[in-house]
């Protein structure tokens, strides 16, 4: 019946998508599952990604199918101070050029599914916007609450004057 | 799903983000809200990252210990050297009459009859680095001189033959010609015979200083060890010292003048010549250039020396050197970042009417010059920054306890200096004191804020060793240069009395080196009948 190298997933919102197994395997998660699951043709349910995100996730793994090989080494684990160091490519950077509540929403789905390469790309888009900006810059950008009293954060800010830029 | 925002986003997340900031973000961040906060001050990766800034260090990439482990030992560490606190000793006979040995990198290594080398693997407990010692037994030339670069593997081997001075490129542990050297192994260069060498290695540039025994005329040659290009030839200079500043910078200590053609606003006052001078080995050109028409990046010069004083010695030393690295088979938890060093210079200076002598010591910490540096505006050479603009605030000038000995400049370590003071001459019943100031800058800063902060949540007030008042030099110093000189850089001394091995032990002590886990005391040759170093292990 079904192409046997083809799975299909369905959104939480219902939305089903047809992908080449290889490109599914690139998360842990749902390698783990087709194992388990052994020959079938049932779709797999993933409850917790809804169809725009679960698109975006599938564009990244299919654009970096050809370097799973790599990822899939069993040194990659070890090699963290490694990975960390590389620089985001230029297509990662555009793919990550979305509004902020889907970028995050990316990197949770990336954590749940355990798609490392993505978690990595993704948490380094992250910390290069974060980067040089003072507390206030930071709030503003991540549209977060400032809940410390005037003491408390003039105590903090004397906390960390000793490593100011100099 | 609901929309997520860095602070919604699980802990594990928010550590993979963190473990690309720098200290500095990081502790932007702890500023932003009270869950970013709580998550910095609970996350060991987070606090390992900021004190090893803090500590001057830089995470062992290549170890496999855990980070909660390396945070503990980066502690451990700091509070071994806060008090001296040592964990073992051991002596090591001293060769007789050895005509030169090299302290770098964690290695000791000393020359045996010009054609062996011995060299010991200096242990750490708290780093958990073995004790290793091994023989070259015959090199196969007549050694003048060597230098070592264990990160490297690196040993160079000084031969004269006549006036052809011979480099030699060798692996340390085997004695073979180094595998990254030019074909044949061998670096020349012709040079008047009878002369004193200071060989330095900072990655691909290997710096060698020949100094005429007679006439003090000196020649700085600097190579690509791996290309064998040479890349700056100084010569008929009164260069007597010399440090790389950074792996492309490197720093003279000279005696000469700086071209005042060029100097914008900054008068260079008649007889002010002792100076730092900056050479950018990316500008340099491989042609002989005397000192007074190099196109050096800057110049740092000192206060008008008076005219009835006379510069007898003078050392420039800084360790290790900018770029190292362990070897990555030691699998060091941490280790020096060399992001910040400190630079001392050691002036022995006969003035006033008796011609008295006096040893000066200069601490200047690598920022103030980089610093400056930094501040030239691109293309820019031949800067000359006055005293007052660099080294009033910029470092510590002090007046030593008692003479250096100027042949074993290896009281330097990182931000760190050490000295032993034990003033008679004859051997000394124990005890007697160890000194070491530590000069980085981040940690000063901090303690220097925490102790003028209220409250005391952080224990840095027990840092009680901030010298943070000026130093002036008075009385007959005064006549060393022309005006009164006084500088303000603080620092961090710690000292402790040294016991003798059993109450009977007399010994007196030539020197005291410096390393990331070690002070060895050097026993003096004239009183000792064994000669041997005392080498105590953190």
């Amino acid at each position: 019946m079904g192409d046997s190298n083809r799975l299909t997933l369905v959104a939480s919102d219902g939305g089903k998508f047809v992908v080449d197994k290889e490109v599914v395997q690139m998360s842990v998660l749902l390698k783990n599952m087709i194992e388990d699951l052994g020959e079938t043709d049932e779709s797999i349910p993933i409850p917790n990604v809804t169809s725009p995100v679960l698109t975006k996730v599938i564009e990244f793994c299919e654009n970096h199918r050809t370097d799973a090989a790599r990822t899939d080494g069993p040194n990659v684990d070890g090699d963290d101070a490694r990975m960390r160091t590389a620089v985001v490519s230029d297509w990662d950077r555009q793919f990550f050029d979305v509004d902020q509540d889907l970028m995050f929403e990316i990197i949770v789905a990336a954590n749940y599914l355990d798609i490392k390469s993505l978690v990595d790309v993704g948490c380094k888009v992250v910390a290069d916007m974060i980067k040089g900006k003072s507390p206030q810059e930071i709030r503003d950008l991540f549209d977060i609450v400032n809940d410390f009293s005037p003491e408390e954060e003039a105590a903090l800010r004397k906390e960390n004057e000793w490593a100011n830029d100099r | 799903m609901t929309p997520t925002t860095l602070v919604d986003l699980p802990v594990e997340l928010l550590s993979c983000i963190f473990l690309h900031l720098d200290f500095r973000d990081v502790l932007r961040c702890r500023g932003v809200c009270s869950s970013l906060k709580d998550f910095v001050d609970d996350d060991s990766h987070m606090r390992y990252k900021i004190e090893l800034a803090v500590a001057g260090m830089k995470d062992g990439v290549h170890s496999t210990l855990t980070v909660s482990d390396r945070l503990s030992m980066l502690e451990l560490k700091r509070d071994a050297w806060r008090k001296l606190a040592w964990t073992s000793q051991k002596d090591i006979p001293a060769t007789r009459n050895s005509a030169s040995w090299e302290l770098c990198g964690g290695v000791f290594a000393e020359e045996e009859n010009r054609r062996t080398l011995h060299f010991w693997q200096l242990p750490s407990q708290i780093r958990g680095i073995q004790w290793r010692e091994w023989t070259l037994n015959d090199v196969g030339v007549s050694m003048s001189d060597f230098g070592i670069d264990p990160a490297q593997d690196l040993l160079v081997i000084a031969e004269d033959i006549g006036s052809l001075c011979r480099m030699h490129l060798r692996s340390m542990t085997t004695g073979m010609v180094h595998p990254m050297s030019p074909p044949g192994g061998v670096l020349v260069h012709w040079h008047e015979p009878e002369h004193a060498y200071s060989i330095q290695i900072s990655n691909d540039h290997l710096a060698v200083l020949l100094t005429d025994h007679r006439s003090l005329d000196s020649e700085l040659v600097v190579w690509n060890w791996k290309t064998g290009a040479v890349l700056l030839l100084l010569t008929d200079t009164d260069v007597l010292s010399f440090v790389f500043l950074t792996s492309t910078y490197i720093l003279l200590l000279a005696f000469g003048e700086p071209t005042e053609d060029d100097v914008g606003t900054n008068h260079i006052g008649p007889g002010s010549n002792l100076c730092l001078l900056v050479i950018d080995l990316d500008r340099t050109r491989p042609e002989r250039v005397r000192v007074d028409d190099l196109d050096f990046l800057c110049a740092f010069l000192y206060p008008d020396l008076h005219d009835r004083c006379n510069v007898i010695d003078m050392v420039l030393c800084a360790a290790p050197g900018p770029a190292w690295t362990p070897s990555s088979s030691l699998q060091v938890p941490f280790s020096i970042s060399g992001e910040d060093r400190l630079l001392v210079v050691t002036l022995k200076i006969a003035h006033g009417v008796y011609w008295e002598v006096s040893t000066l010591t200069s601490f200047i910490p690598s920022e103030t010059l980089l610093s400056a540096v930094k501040s030239l505006p691109s293309g820019q050479t031949g800067r000359v920054f006055a005293w007052e603009d660099w080294g009033v605030y910029g470092s510590r000038l002090e007046v030593a306890p008692q003479e250096h000995l100027l042949a074993m400049p290896c009281y330097v370590h990182g931000t760190s200096f050490a000295r032993h003071i034990q003033e008679s001459t004859q051997p000394l019943l124990f005890p007697f004191t160890i000194e070491v100031f530590d000069f980085n800058p981040l940690a000063l800063r901090r303690a220097l804020l925490s102790s003028q902060a209220e409250g005391g949540s952080s224990g840095y007030q027990n840092d009680a060793a901030i010298v943070a008042t000026s130093t002036t030099l008075t009385g007959h110093h005064s006549t060393i240069f022309n005006d009164e000189v006084t500088t303000y850089y603080p620092y961090f001394r710690r000292a402790v009395e040294i016991p003798g091995r059993d109450e009977m032990e007399q010994v007196l002590f030539d020197a005291l080196l410096l390393e990331e886990d070690s002070l060895i005391l050097v026993s003096s040759e004239s009183v000792n009948s064994n000669p041997f170093y005392r080498i105590l292990t953190f």
